[in-house]
């Protein structure tokens, strides 16, 4: 099995949309470390320890995480060591050289509290959750967040560049950014879960730089009043709460409008007289906040929708960058099964385990049948034949099967594959009995295999 | 200001007489506690009424906030007892913040509570009783009239930390690294000394003296000196944060026919 990983690294990098970044040799790694709960230990101790430990293992594959260590001050002190995003850039796994490659080790510890409500004076409903990153309840989000194309990769690269911009005092009348990231698409693709993610990430990042960060998730069912016209006000209201936050230069502040479409809906249809006149001052509440917001440094905007075309065309100006999240491809799905089949040989439902192959794998092996790749060239049928399900359904799909087709503690690969695909299908008729105009197309892979 | 564009910072002086021992400090510290609890409104009654209503099952409403109450009453405490131990183990506890707001990082209400080391004449002074001192406290809050014109937060959650060595011995409160003292919100310090280390400051400490100063001196001062204190030492010390929160409770646990008779009972 181990010949495959050599194979790989023989073959010449697949072409990514994202050409000419692929080759970049020595460029720098982030190392992440999640230090032990009740560890006092300062960070630049465990630095050292973990830049030692390193050197020691001298290159290591792909994205890992270490949780085993031979030093007992790292046993004692680190919950993890893990590398990250290295294929993120590159789009597949390489080989790390970790003495020649610049290390950023990044230390944090994860606050355990859950959210904490913000209250708008005299308003009996809480306005806005509250959590303080880095965040134990969004640890992982990031990594089993699947995408197609470079999407994290681009999100990390433009929250990088504004805080850049902003740290050398770029004249923003000269060159303008407004802090606010768009990401639509339909439902269940994993758009708020990546809003959190990258919070959550960027705070590991900068923790060098800022000490915490803020996440700021605003209930906007919450900001219409039901007086009249004090709907603005309320979004105000709001945002001087935000201000407050950002006010601290210590802190990075992250504010998610989910759905924000119920907030800016087009002005044009409340000006047609369905709506009451108080939606559009809360659109230009809204817009008339963010303009003010962006003069810090230490901000972002995340906002998500499900419908971009009835968003406000001011607001989508607005918003740098307006990324599509559509329902993954099935190189995405044949991930997202791979990670879930992981999770259960970890947890001993699926037994004995047994390797699947990752897709770069089976094409080396120009997907030949064999006792080795069976399963795997299995599950990517099954992976083919979930095409245009969504994120969400994909996830809770490994459940279904299980409880729908085998009912028992623990399994064998080869069955539970028989019942994930059966689950699928059940998927399907189900769609189809909710509607019956749009029967499911099956997916043709292209450029995989040839 | 030193602290540039932040509050006022509302400081207290809390004058005791005698030696303060751990002993003392630990039940100061829980008392004042309890007593902000429901000073700033968060509980209904005072806690030591409430918790007698409680075991009682008298004027309590079932239901849900029935179930809050005994989650509040649990962690407080659970809260004290943990406060024992580190008094106990931990001899230098100069500092306590007791955090009213939704996280430490937003508090509406700051409490900060700086206990003056004894001053080095050791068994010689007189060591006064708990229950003294917390009357003195007590008398001292009761009176503070800046606390009673600022209108408590609504209902919110508490947070409890201390400032202690990095080498401090706690198996319960959790290191917080990066924690600073948040600049949001109404600060108030609660300075607790004893009156006789300024009677004896000179023929014992004449260093000491000079920094203790008379108290107007000292008010001037203290500003400045929380600050600076936490810069200098922070390499060595570490704010520790208690892992219950103390989350408020509404007035609506409670159901007692009238007003009038809550007394008489």
């Amino acid at each position: 099995m181990n010949g495959v990983g050599e194979l790989v690294d023989a073959l010449p990098p697949p072409v990514t949309e994202s050409s000419g970044m692929s080759g970049l040799k020595n460029c720098s790694v982030h190392v992440e470390v999640c230090q032990s709960t009740y560890s006092t230990v300062t960070a630049s101790e465990i630095q050292d320890h973990v830049r030692e430990m390193l050197y020691k293992i001298k290159t290591l594959y792909g994205d890992v995480s270490i949780t085993e260590f031979e030093d007992p001050f790292l046993t004692e002190h680190v919950q993890y060591v893990a590398m990250t995003d290295t294929e993120l850039s590159s789009g597949r796994k390489q080989a790390i050289d970790l003495c020649s490659t610049q290390l950023w080790i990044h230390v944090f510890t994860l606050s355990e509290d859950g959210p904490a409500c913000e209250e708008l004076d005299g308003e009996e409903m809480s306005a806005a959750n509250h959590w303080l990153l880095p965040a134990a309840d969004m640890q992982g989000l990031w990594d089993n967040l699947i995408f197609d194309g470079p999407i994290k990769s681009n999100l990390l690269h433009y929250a990088m560049t504004t805080l850049l911009f902003s740290d050398r005092k770029v004249d923003p009348s000269v060159i303008s950014w407004n802090r606010v990231v768009l990401l639509h698409g339909p439902p269940g693709t994993g758009k708020t879960s990546l809003c959190k993610a990258l919070a959550q990430k960027l705070t590991i990042r900068l923790s060098g730089r800022y000490s915490y960060g803020q996440f700021i998730e605003i209930n906007s069912h919450s900001l219409f009043s039901k007086w009249f016209s004090e709907s603005g006000k309320l979004v105000m209201k709001m945002f001087q709460k935000i201000q407050e936050l950002i006010d601290d230069p210590d802190a990075i502040v992250f504010v998610l409008i989910d759905e924000v479409e119920s907030l800016t809906a087009a002005r044009q249809s409340a000006m047609s007289g369905s709506d009451p006149s108080d939606a559009i001052r809360v659109v230009n509440a809204l817009l008339t906040q963010i303009d003010q917001i962006k003069k810090n440094s230490n901000v972002l905007i995340l906002t998500t929708s499900n419908v971009t075309g009835a968003i406000d065309l001011a607001f989508v100006d607005r918003a740098d960058i307006k990324q599509y999240i559509g329902p993954p491809s099935a190189a995405a799905i044949f991930k997202i099964y791979h990670s879930c089949i992981n999770e259960l040989m970890k947890t001993g439902i699926i037994s004995p385990p047994q390797q699947i192959l990752d897709l770069r794998a089976l094409e080396v092996v120009r997907f030949m049948e064999n006792d080795a790749t069976k399963h795997s060239l299995k599950l990517r049928e099954v992976a083919q034949k979930s095409y245009s399900l969504s994120g969400r359904t994909l996830r809770k799909l490994p459940f279904l099967a299980h409880a729908l087709f085998i009912q028992k503690p623990t399994v064998t690969l080869e069955v539970f594959l028989e019942a994930l695909e059966r689950a699928v299908q059940q998927q399907f008729e189900e769609r189809r009995g909710l509607d019956s105009k749009q029967p499911p197309t099956l997916y043709k892979e292209n450029g995989t295999a040839d | 200001m030193a602290t540039g564009g932040c509050k006022e910072i509302h400081v207290r002086n809390i004058e005791l007489t005698g030696r303060i021992t751990s002993d003392v400090r630990c039940s100061l510290v829980k008392d004042i506690v309890k007593f902000i609890l429901y000073h700033r409104e968060q509980i209904p009654l005072p806690y030591e009424q409430l918790k007698y209503y409680f075991e009682r099952q008298e004027n309590i409403k079932k239901g849900s906030e029935a179930r809050k109450l005994s989650q509040l009453l649990d962690s407080v405490q659970e809260l004290c007892s943990n406060l024992d131990l580190l008094f106990q183990t931990t001899s230098d506890v100069g500092q306590i913040l007791i955090l009213l707001g939704p996280t430490i990082a937003t508090p509406k209400e700051i409490f900060e509570i700086k206990f003056t080391p004894n001053p080095l004449v050791g068994p010689l002074m007189e060591v006064p009783s708990c229950k003294m001192c917390s009357r003195l406290l007590h008398k001292s809050l009761v009176t503070y009239n800046t606390l009673i014109d600022i209108n408590p937060p609504s209902l919110t959650s508490m947070h409890i930390l201390f400032h202690g060595q990095r080498s401090a011995d706690t198996k319960w409160f959790k290191p917080k690294h990066n924690f600073k003292i948040p600049k949001r919100g109404q600060h108030f310090t609660f300075q607790i000394f004893s009156k006789q280390s300024k009677s004896v400051k000179d023929p014992c400490q004449p260093i000491r003296g000079d920094v203790e100063g008379s108290e107007c001196h000292r008010k001037e001062q203290n500003g400045i000196n929380i600050r600076e204190g936490t810069v200098a030492d922070k390499e060595d010390f570490l704010w520790f944060m208690a892992p219950t929160i103390i989350k408020g409770i509404k007035d609506s646990v409670l159901c007692i026919p009238q007003q009038g008779e809550l007394w008489v009972q």
